[in-house]
């Protein structure tokens, strides 16, 4: 740079300006996800002494009851919202629910635990946050989820929900339309199991298809008469919702589209392509009965 | 389906990507028609489309159905 004052050229400012945002916008979702880390540690460890304080008392299912209207009371009397009896009780069923999780970290968490009384409650959580790693979504998140009864399919859904990003919106929607079930129908054991371990995997065509679509988003009534048109135009005015109902890795090409062969024009109704399966996806609507032709 | 499906194949899909998948999206799906005009390896799928929200039970219903079946040692290919 030489001493007399240059004027820089515009694109370096807009260089500068991106840095300087992708700099900020990962401060700002590192500093969010610490704060969410930071609850989830915090809560595992509340619902943890809760329990704990639980065996070495009474086990009367009233004495649980009142333990936690009178640590409600207190605590939300000294650090206000974020402590009703029934998020104790969330934070109680999150420790039983995934206790597993700070076992298989096995000695520290038993250090951290003989040393509870001895040590200052900050440093142990600190130490505690290998255990974070182990929670990778929100605590909404995984408020639901512990209404979730099966452990295989709320296992499946936190994969789901870590790998996609789902919200917390689309989570519920995930577990409502019945994904788990879904998936489920057109796979045998093995590949069910693999669900609840590894999430949905796609290495083969097969493995995208959904038993059936749910697209209760269109807003379509059963009852009301509509044509394949209206459906389709339904779904592409819906297309965003459509692709996550799809599920992962779907583009949209075209509607409609169109080829010519032997002087005659085919129109497929809806062209996808997956990226997972690097495939192209046509996609036919029949809102009467198949028949033999709709697939040969 | 399975002309588009060709189609697709032979004159739009590239050298390294994988062949085309055809879904028949329908209203009322027929199980025995669809085993009866596709043959085992094709690449079409029929699967039914619904306006509304399942129930939870109505899924641990078919869930149930099928274990059952499935353990029966009859495969349910769609």
């Amino acid at each position: 740079m030489g001493s007399k004052r240059e004027i820089i050229p515009q694109h370096n400012v807009h260089t500068l300006i991106t840095e300087l945002r992708e700099l900020i916008a990962l401060a700002r979702n590192t500093v969010a996800r610490r704060v969410n880390t930071i609850q989830i540690v915090t809560n595992f460890e509340i619902g943890r002494r809760i329990v704990e304080h639980e065996q070495q008392g009474e086990k009367r299912a009233e004495y649980g009851k009142t333990l936690l209207k009178r640590l409600s009371a207190e605590l939300t009397r000294e650090f206000g919202r974020g402590f009703s009896e029934d998020n104790l009780s969330n934070m109680r069923k999150f420790y039983l629910t995934y206790r597993e999780r700070s076992e298989i970290s096995g000695t520290l968490s038993r250090k951290l635990l003989s040393s509870a009384k001895s040590q200052a409650p900050s440093g142990q959580l600190q130490k505690s946050e290998t255990l974070s790693h182990k929670f990778t979504l929100s605590w909404s998140h995984y408020v639901f989820l512990l209404g979730v009864k099966k452990p295989e399919e709320r296992s499946f859904y936190e994969i789901e929900a870590t790998g996609q990003n789902w919200s917390i919106r689309e989570l519920k929607r995930q577990f409502n339309t019945g994904l788990y079930e879904r998936l489920s129908l057109s796979r045998d054991k093995e590949k069910v199991k693999e669900l609840s371990e590894k999430g949905q995997i796609i290495e083969k065509p097969g493995d995208m298809i959904k038993y059936p679509y749910v697209l209760e988003f269109l807003g379509l009534d059963e009852k009301t008469a509509y044509s394949e048109n209206d459906l389709e135009t339904a779904i592409i005015d819906k297309l965003e919702h459509f692709l996550l109902e799809l599920g992962k890795g779907f583009l949209f090409e075209a509607r409609q589209k169109r080829f010519t062969f032997d002087a005659d024009h085919f129109y497929v109704d809806l062209v996808f392509y997956n990226r997972l399966l690097r495939c192209y996806v046509l996609i036919d609507l029949k809102i009467g009965k198949l028949t033999h032709q709709d697939l040969g | 389906m399975q002309m588009y499906i060709n189609y697709f194949n032979r004159h739009v899909r590239l050298k390294d990507e994988n062949p085309s998948i055809g879904i028949v999206l329908c209203k009322m799906k027929n199980k025995a028609l669809v085993e009866l005009t596709l043959p085992e390896n094709a690449n079409i799928y029929a699967s039914q489309y619904q306006l509304y929200l399942p129930s939870k039970e109505e899924l641990r219903q078919k869930l149930m159905e099928w274990a059952k079946e499935n353990n029966k040692g009859v495969k349910d290919g769609g």
